[in-house]
């Protein structure tokens, strides 16, 4: 490999994804909301599988995985996409560009809050 | 059984709502997200592909077909089932390809101002308005040396009179409070009554 001697300590993305870039599912975005499922497991898969499963106890989005487990976007996009087919993770339903009132009655009283 | 429980909260659906923070690079995006953000603003880095996929010229001095962008966040936990986001831009226009990814889902957006670089703002605004994301302006004069009325920011951006242009200091979590509402008031505007 060409790659070899480059880096050491640093494991390549696409070691952590199977060599996988792409995504099966349109549907997964920075702000995508997933959690884990009661009581299942991820300990067929690597590290990375069960790091992002264990994170996830309360619903993170995919940025926020990204940012706790330092790793790129791309992966950890792979990775949530791998841990839904394993039925391990619930993804949350996603944001919509045509938003409720009452959404938006909610918000102004969050921000009033904070 | 206290498992129960736990489940059941975790599998109750959260909705997350997204608002992007665009603007020139050290408009004050990182600043503004901080000063509301329930967590330091997050930064991760966002891979995203290069347009040249040739990685056998070894004329290049970089065969990387990938190139990494910082992306700001900041979250807001409005209630037990409601998470807002607020998504800064990266503020070098080279990066303005990853933004579309950014407009997914985004319900409203901010355009930060600072006066001193007017002309960083339009790729903000002009993008918004491409994208039809309701979005309103917000003037950071966070040196107080603020020297021009709103109307003029809003006649020199060229933005119609529905679009709400806004004063604030970034680092003031009560001005950036006030700034969230007065889009939040804007989406209401724009949104029908009637569904």
């Amino acid at each position: 490999m060409s790659d070899e001697g480059q880096a050491s300590g640093f494991i390549r993305p696409f070691v952590i994804t199977g060599g996988r870039t792409e995504v099966n599912r349109a549907d997964l975005h920075l702000d995508t909301l997933v959690s884990a499922l009661p009581g299942r497991s991820a300990a067929h898969r690597g590290f990375e599988h069960r790091a992002v499963l264990q994170h996830c106890v309360e619903p993170l989005s995919i940025a926020e995985i990204a940012t706790l487990l330092d790793l790129p976007v791309g992966v950890v996009t792979v990775v949530v996409d791998d841990l839904l087919d394993d039925n391990v993770l619930l993804i949350h339903r996603s944001s919509s560009s045509a938003v409720s009132l009452s959404v938006l009655e909610r918000l102004v009283e969050g921000v009033r809050a904070l | 059984m206290s498992v129960l429980s736990e489940g059941q909260a975790v599998a109750e659906q959260v909705a997350a709502v997204k608002f992007v923070v665009a603007g020139g690079f050290g408009v004050g995006k990182t600043t503004f997200i901080g000063a509301v953000s329930e967590v330091r603003p997050l930064t991760t880095e966002a891979a995203m592909t290069s347009v040249s996929d040739g990685v056998d010229d070894g004329s290049m001095v970089s065969a990387k077909t990938t190139t990494t962008v910082a992306l700001d966040f900041g979250r807001i936990s409005i209630d037990p089932t409601l998470i807002l986001y607020l998504f800064g831009t990266p503020g070098q226009e080279r990066f303005g390809f990853m933004w579309d990814d950014l407009a997914v889902g985004a319900i409203g957006g901010i355009a930060l101002v600072d006066t001193r670089r007017i002309d960083d703002s339009f790729v903000a605004i002009d993008w918004f308005e491409a994208r039809k994301v309701p979005f309103i302006v917000a003037v950071n004069s966070f040196d107080g040396a603020e020297s021009f009325s709103l109307e003029e920011v809003r006649e020199a951006l060229g933005v119609p009179d529905a679009v709400p242009v806004v004063a604030c200091d970034a680092r003031l979590k009560e001005d950036v409070k006030s700034v969230l509402l007065d889009l939040v008031d804007h989406l209401v505007r724009n949104t029908p009554t009637a569904a």
